[in-house]
């Protein structure tokens, strides 16, 4: 599970300013960004690949190096290709949050697509 | 019970079967002889797309012990390796500094064998032979992008 949020440091620890539903005492890691500053490429394709592909393993889908899309909403576009190179999909993580632009039904879509389109390229007689 | 340093290795069936190949190699070790095709059916792999490393759980019809960690650290891991008949299957995002992989960057699994720093070593299972060595800080950075969920699996 991966969640964004934004939190006021006190000196000693990081108060979330709303409620997160998490249990007592789970661990979690802390990325810290100031307000202002962007999401590096690294931290864009984490993101996309957890948002995407989430804990599945031996997907034959490679994330490559994210774009960087100025504008109004600057974002970063994280290419998948296939293991043959051809582009599958491109998703976008907002360069301010690290918020990826796929909600769950299109992520349930994609990865119903890919099925699909995997199935089509390792069928096994 | 054998070192896990000599796993024996076996390699995947396909593309998305890397799951399943660390499940051989596990249950192998802890005294089960499981066909892959087998495993992969009861893991729900499908042919490329793969299955869910949380999948993993389902081994626990073989009466073993299973548990599977996030975000604990190294430590967790060397402690697993140096228990008596305990197996540690990791998740890892493929990266250059691993042997194989190129620039491809992938969600995957591996059969990890020992932690001795500067070095880890593992079985990849998409290598035709291992175990094989990275360099702890590559191998530890690959799995800090799967979240570092490993599954630790000992017997009974």
């Amino acid at each position: 599970m991966t969640l964004t949020v934004d939190a006021v440091y006190d000196g000693k620890v990081f108060l979330p300013i709303e409620t997160i539903q998490l249990e007592p005492n789970t661990r979690v890691r802390l990325t810290i960004r100031s307000d202002g500053e962007f999401v590096t490429a690294t931290e864009a394709r984490r993101a996309a690949n957890r948002a995407f592909l989430g804990d599945f393993v031996g997907t034959a889908l490679s994330s490559a190096t994210p774009i960087w899309s100025d504008g109004p909403q600057p974002h970063w576009k994280v290419p998948y290709h296939f293991f043959d190179g051809t582009l599958f999909v491109t998703i976008s993580v907002d360069a301010r949050s690290a918020n990826v632009w796929l909600n769950a039904q299109e992520r349930d879509a994609l990865i119903t697509r890919l099925a699909a389109a995997l199935d089509a390229r390792y069928a096994i007689t | 019970m054998p070192s896990p340093n000599l796993i024996s290795h076996v390699t995947q069936y396909a593309d998305g079967y890397c799951l399943a190949a660390c499940a051989e190699m596990a249950l192998v070790q802890l005294g089960f002889q499981v066909q892959q095709q087998q495993l992969a059916t009861l893991l729900g792999v499908r042919p490329g797309l793969g299955t869910r490393f949380s999948n993993i759980q389902a081994l626990a019809r073989y009466g073993i012990d299973l548990h599977i960690i996030s975000w604990q650290g190294a430590d967790s891991l060397k402690t697993a390796l140096e228990a008596p008949s305990c197996v540690v299957i990791t998740a890892i995002l493929t990266t250059p500094g691993l042997l194989g992989w190129g620039e491809l960057a992938t969600q995957h699994a591996v059969v990890l064998t020992e932690i001795t720093p500067p070095f880890a070593a593992y079985h990849d299972p998409a290598l035709p032979t291992g175990p094989v060595q990275a360099s702890l800080e590559e191998f530890l950075l690959a799995w800090s992008e799967m979240d570092e969920m490993a599954a630790i699996l000992r017997r009974t």
